[in-house]
């Protein structure tokens, strides 16, 4: 038997290789870390990737403080627009890719690639005449202006479409029906819950693609205090110029990376089921 | 790629258990399933359609302004005007082919390398598999706005700390040249993203059948063979979705460039991308321009990727 | 298991409608009493918002709140039209000459004629009319931007330098003697964008745009502007010249502190840009008059000041322009935007404010703004402004990027032409 013959050198090659894959992933947020840690005025000195005149807590302190502390109103408004967004388009979606699978109805295959069609027209190539709807309608620069875009996500209706149609017997909500429980009831209880890690997989797709936005929310919004950490880091490092300390949006990247490395980590079951989920059924 | 994440891999082209629909289907309605569609239906309409239809009719119509200021304007139907002078903007054709050579350049060396990754993954060699999958998937934790915030100082010429090892091999380069721009955006897609892939390709890996690789690895195929061709064949329906995405995100390429110019890299363009071009145009007050060029893109978008979809699907139903 | 996860997840989604319907509940629903009037106004000069402080205290019954926004170029203004776009316009809002007459075209400002009209008077004439357009008024002057040429005399002595260059032949035959002394040491900062390159060209008394009629005339691509285009070239070609980087560029700070940077030509509002960024450089900085072209002339030039506008969609113009006038002409209002914002007065009689004879220790004790004073009175007062600024500004930096600045000048000028005719304006020329 040859087969067995894992040969030194190509085990060595193989790790070799993922560990110069890694190196380049995380030197970046290495420098990122590091830079994070050296007192204002002292980025440019000492070597990029190792420790000198640490002041993090000064860094800190002043991200946190500047300008009001809007830095802190930033994270509060993307944790509000990922998490909002996320659950209300993951049951809007749910909903609707229910419906999709188990009601028959003229116009319902029409209605499905419509939906399909849009997966594949990104939303930012019209955000600039929705911007202009939502500006005659008075909602730019409210929370809605960001919100109502975010809770549609045609591709939670496709993938749940996908979902029901595998996982939810149709004896089940016979039973139910028989039993004399509403549509709505049906669905709350006996679908949605046999739905519940495409529901899983939904959220947190459609919360980091909120969380990431960064062309919608900086046409929308106005006001500083409404804005998502990510236009708000890009306003900072715009303004280096304007006297604005290269350390702020270097500290405040670096500090808006640990909440979703927290989530990452601690939901990484679900990231992987999410992910697969497509590819088995 | 930039604002909108592409989103994850879609399962294999839906069979829809058809089969099973029974008798006494007809008593759900057509009411019962309007009341489950309606709440994302209005929102559709009204986020994604509504827009995409009316930057179709600002397309088609014109902005006559009177005076020296415009004074008095009046809007009138102007056919195919705004069309063909979209292609007649150099900056926006260029801004096209730019993010053509992207798509054409980075796709294929970001999947390829997600590929390659997953396989390694997947060999029976690798160590530390876990950790590996974590490390990877790490730069999908910071939004690319932020990431390109990151990368904005990182390459700076003084401050980097690839310019010393560069340096010492012959490359003496400054990342943020107007020449370089494109690689070092090709980068940052290439980082944030490979990771994402890699997981997508390595989660459908994981999914083949034990029985089949054994079976392989009884006729002595191992390796590098059994990867090339009983692997990849198997999981291609995932490299076919994650080329679409890439391709989309490619074509909604706003974030990275619009960060560099943002920070007024002296190199950075502030017509990179095809919607960095439409958005200038209209903060120019020219939105019917501005409507126009957006519609092409989006047709050249869905062009591509529905053909790309076809053309797959076909060569899977021929083999 | 599954329900628990369902169970969850209903909670966030109603947890989370009521979070949403708090926070947007609480905000926009500012109503306007009767009584006394409150506007907003946005701008980005340093000491506006003590100026604006100081209206305050002395008008109770108008209210008005200044918002810091990023410089008009950089986003400022769309920030103004996308907001007049939503109906949340503030009253009021700082705009460069270069850009009244595109905000104009963009129906953005308010024609204040009827309530400017007896104010006009007290200002530069040049000025009144680069806020006006078409016959009407757009804007309160503010300042002025009279260039001139900072040096640093620490490295002048060094590099043997013995008075400040004249004109700009002998710029240049200074710059190749630094050059030659030590090629790590840029003379100067070549232009970057369309605010150097216009404040270059109208030197030369060759303006960029005209009028005809109702049609526009472009002459970007002019001799004066190829003059000005060439002459820089062939100092960056030469590596005499920070070929990126321009005052307030991390590159620039970064590069006079280490001392490698020895003059540049800007206007008086770089004042305090250089006072508070590069602090340690104090008494190392001093003003001269712009070199000019010709030996003995003593043509300088204008480069940005700004106008306060009243927006389009406010309610109550009137107070406004009164807020304006205040801000461009009250006495201690002007005597804060020189001290804090190196704000040049454009009012006549601003320009006798005593602060304005006063030695600056930064600048080692000289009264930098003699120089200044001198600059402002010689002043070409033909230039005339287009009205698409902003393309002309991205594209002149999209085209330095590119290519070279003679090359960049003539595209720019195709480029102008084309989005002028684009926007449904007539125009002529190019």
């Amino acid at each position: 038997m040859t087969s067995t013959r894992s040969p030194l050198t190509g085990r060595l090659a193989v790790n070799a290789l993922l560990g110069l894959m890694a190196l380049y992933t995380l030197i970046p947020l290495w420098w990122l870390l590091v830079s994070a840690t050296k007192g204002q005025g002292y980025l440019y000195k000492g070597s990029p990737l190792w420790f000198s005149h640490f002041d993090l807590g000064g860094n800190l302190s002043s991200v946190f403080s500047f300008q009001g502390g809007v830095f802190s109103s930033w994270l509060a408004n993307s944790a509000l627009y990922s998490l909002v967004g996320a659950a209300v388009s993951t049951l809007l979606s749910v909903m609707a890719g229910f419906a999709l699978a188990k009601y028959r109805f003229r116009g319902r295959e029409a209605i499905f690639n419509v939906i399909l069609a849009s997966v594949l027209i990104p939303a930012p190539m019209f955000a600039l005449p929705l911007f202009l709807m939502l500006a005659k309608l008075q909602l730019t620069d409210t929370y809605w202006a960001v919100l109502l875009p975010s809770f549609v996500s045609p591709f939670g209706v496709y993938l749940s479409r996908i979902y029901a149609s595998a996982s939810v017997p149709d004896e089940l909500l016979e039973a139910a029906r028989i039993d004399g429980a509403g549509e709505y009831r049906t669905f709350f209880r006996i679908a949605l819950p046999v739905m519940g890690p495409a529901l899983v997989t939904i959220f947190l797709f459609q919360f980091v693609s909120v969380w990431n936005n960064y062309l919608l929310p900086s046409l929308m919004i106005n006001d500083s205090s409404k804005l998502p950490v990510t236009v708000g880091l890009v306003q900072w490092r715009s303004e280096f110029a304007n006297g604005v300390s290269p350390m702020l949006p270097i500290t405040g990247a670096f500090v808006s990376l640990i909440p979703l490395l927290i989530a990452f980590i601690a939901l990484q079951r679900f990231w992987r089921s999410g992910l697969t989920a497509g590819a088995v059924k | 790629m930039s604002t909108q994440t592409a989103p994850p891999p879609a399962p294999a082209p839906a069979r829809v258990v058809a089969g099973s629909s029974r008798r006494r289907h007809h008593r759900r309605t057509a009411l019962s399933a309007a009341g489950f569609l309606v709440p994302f239906g209005v929102l559709f309409t009204a986020m994604m359609l509504a827009p995409i239809g009316y930057a179709i009719y600002q397309s088609f119509y014109k902005v006559h302004r009177q005076g020296l200021f415009g004074g008095a304007q009046t809007t009138e139907f102007a056919g195919l005007d705004n069309f063909t002078a979209a292609l007649h903007d150099g900056d926006f054709t260029a801004s096209l082919g730019r993010v053509a050579l992207l798509g054409v350049v980075q796709v294929p060396v970001m999947l390829g390398l997600a590929l390659a990754l997953a396989l390694l993954l997947d060999a029976r060699s690798a160590r530390l598999r876990k950790t590996f999958r974590m490390v990877f998937f790490l730069p999908y934790a910071l939004p690319g706005a932020i990431a390109a915030v990151m990368w904005s100082f990182l390459l700076v010429k003084d401050l980097s700390p690839f310019t010393g090892p560069l340096g010492a091999i012959g490359i003496h380069t400054d990342f943020l040249s107007a020449g370089w721009i494109p690689v070092s955006i090709g980068n940052m897609i290439t980082w944030g993203w490979t990771g994402y892939n890699m997981l997508i390709i390595y989660s459908a890996l994981q999914s083949l059948p034990a029985e089949v690789i054994e079976a392989a690895a009884l006729d002595n195929c191992t390796g590098w063979r059994l990867a090339w061709h009983i692997k990849i064949p198997m999981v291609r329906s995932s490299l076919v979705l994650t080329t679409v995405f890439s391709i989309i995100g490619t074509a909604q390429l706003y974030t990275e460039p619009a960060v560099l110019a943002a920070a007024r890299i002296p190199g950075a363009s502030n017509k990179f991308s095809p919607i960095m071009n439409t958005t200038l145009t209209a903060s120019q007050a020219d939105q019917n321009l501005a409507a126009a060029e957006s519609v092409l893109l989006a047709l050249v978008t869905l062009v591509l990727s529905f053909g790309l979809l076809k053309f797959t699907q076909r060569k899977t139903a021929d083999a | 298991m599954k329900s628990r996860v369902f169970r969850v997840a209903a909670t966030a989604v109603a947890v989370a409608s009521l979070a949403s319907l708090a926070a947007c509940g609480s905000n926009g629903s500012t109503s306007k009493a009767s009584g006394p009037v409150s506007m907003e106004f946005w701008g980005w000069a340093p000491g506006y918002d003590k100026i604006t402080a100081q209206w305050n205290a002395a008008h109770p019954d108008v209210k008005v709140t200044f918002k810091q926004i990023p410089s008009g170029g950089k986003g400022g203004y769309d920030q103004m039209t996308n907001a007049i776009a939503a109906g949340k316009a503030p009253c009021l809002g700082q705009v460069t000459y270069n850009d009244i007459p595109q905000m104009v075209v963009k129906n953005a400002l308010m024609d204040i004629t009827p309530y400017a009209s007896g104010d006009t008077g007290k200002y530069l004439d040049w000025t009144v009319a680069a806020s006006s357009a078409g016959g009407k008024t757009y804007g309160i002057p503010v300042d002025t931007g009279p260039m001139a040429l900072y040096y640093r005399t620490d490295l002048f002595q060094k590099f043997g330098i013995t008075a400040p260059p004249a004109t700009w032949d002998e710029y240049a035959a200074d710059a190749a003697k630094v050059h030659a002394a030590d090629p790590s040491v840029a003379f100067g900062t070549a232009p970057q964008d369309a605010y150097d390159m216009a404040g270059l060209s109208w030197q030369t008394g060759k303006p960029w745009f005209g009028t005809q009629g109702t049609a526009w005339q472009v002459s970007i691509d002019n001799p004066g502007t190829q003059q000005v285009a060439k002459y820089w070239q062939d100092l960056k070609d030469k590596q005499e010249v920070m070929n990126n980087g321009n005052a307030w560029d991390p590159n620039f700070d970064k590069a006079s502190e280490a001392g490698k940077v020895a003059t540049f030509v800007n206007a008086a509002w770089a004042v305090p840009g250089i006072t508070g960024d590069l602090k340690d450089l104090s008494g190392k900085w001093a003003v001269a008059p712009m070199p000019t072209w010709t030996t003995g002339d003593k043509t300088s030039a204008n480069s940005g000041g700004s106008a306060t506008s009243v927006l389009s969609g406010c309610k109550t113009p009137k107070q406004a322009e009164q807020f304006a006038a205040f801000l461009s002409s009250d006495p201690d209002a002007v005597s804060t935007g020189i001290t804090v914002g190196g704000l040049y007065p454009a009012s006549k009689a601003g320009l006798d404010n005593p602060l304005l004879s006063q030695p600056n220790p930064y600048f080692g004790g000289q009264k930098i703004y003699d120089v200044f004073k001198q600059s402002a009175a010689n002043i070409p007062t033909t230039w005339v402004v287009g009205p698409t600024f902003g393309q002309v500004e991205a594209d002149y930096s999209d085209a330095i990027g590119k290519s070279g600045l003679p090359q960049a000048t003539t595209t720019v000028q195709q480029k102008t032409v084309d989005k002028i005719k684009s926007l449904g304006l007539s125009v002529t020329g190019g």
